[in-house]
């Protein structure tokens, strides 16, 4: 099956933390043959970005504004610390099954 | 590239008043030695305010100041851990005021291509074993050998 999925990575500094999180999303996701276009950002540019940019789905580190976003958004500190590491991927693997 | 550890950017029981005083001293050395800009410490600092790095982890809580790679010329993970707890709020709640004794300051000349260092990183970050170790290490060899054998 051959699937693209369109991440957007958001962290405070738009660099470190969403690029951690990005890889391990990039290398559990192509194990299962989808490909991770993923791009990084930051809170203050992602609500911007989540509405120009046909993002499939978010993840971030450091709390989004409050906004309607209309695409699914996770929790992704749980990959840094541990704790809901499980979770997060469960609710990963659902999201993802939804996109086309 | 893979992420490896220098003694020279180990400070087992670190002296620091403060956050703010911490990142001033594990960033003199970076600074001597050519890792980083001048300005680095303060923009670290600066940015931590906004969006803090402190992580709470299963036995611990460890703060991973770092800021745009744009401050940095090469990259290096300093560590120190602390004689007393310093404050550091939380990076997925940045209201919440949390105390750590534990850092990791992440200086990133390039993030995205340097991704696998990042990920060795947040790998340790489990290994509460490990850190647990370190935290009661004095010395920065030890500490040095106890990480490099933690992600090897």
């Amino acid at each position: 099956m051959d699937k693209t999925i369109k991440l957007l990575a958001v962290c405070g500094s738009g660099t470190v933390t969403s690029s951690m999180v990005a890889g391990e999303v990039k290398d559990k996701l192509a194990s299962e043959g989808i490909t991770v276009n993923a791009t990084e950002s930051r809170p203050s540019e992602a609500q911007q970005q989540i509405e120009n940019g046909n993002y499939d789905l978010v993840i971030f580190t450091s709390p989004l504004p409050a906004g309607d976003y209309k695409i699914p958004i996770i929790n992704a500190t749980g990959l840094l610390t541990g704790m809901g590491e499980d979770e997060f991927w469960e609710e990963l693997e659902d999201t993802v099954k939804k996109i086309k | 590239m893979k992420l490896k550890f220098d003694a020279d950017f180990i400070y087992p029981k670190l002296e620091a008043e403060s956050f703010s005083d911490a990142v001033r001293k594990l960033s003199a050395k970076l600074i001597d030695r050519g890792y980083v800009e001048q300005s680095y410490p303060d923009k670290v600092i600066e940015r931590e305010k906004g969006f803090p790095t402190g992580i709470q982890l299963f036995s611990m809580v460890v703060g991973i100041p770092h800021t745009e790679a744009q401050y940095v010329k090469k990259t290096m993970v300093s560590v120190a851990t602390l004689t007393k707890p310093i404050k550091i709020n939380n990076m997925i709640n940045p209201k919440e005021s949390l105390e750590t004794k534990m850092l990791f300051m992440i200086a990133m000349a390039d993030p995205k291509g340097q991704v696998e260092i990042l990920q060795t990183l947040m790998g340790l970050f489990k290994k509460t074993s490990v850190l647990e170790k370190i935290a009661s290490e004095d010395s920065s060899e030890s500490i040095c050998k106890l990480l490099t054998e933690a992600i090897s």
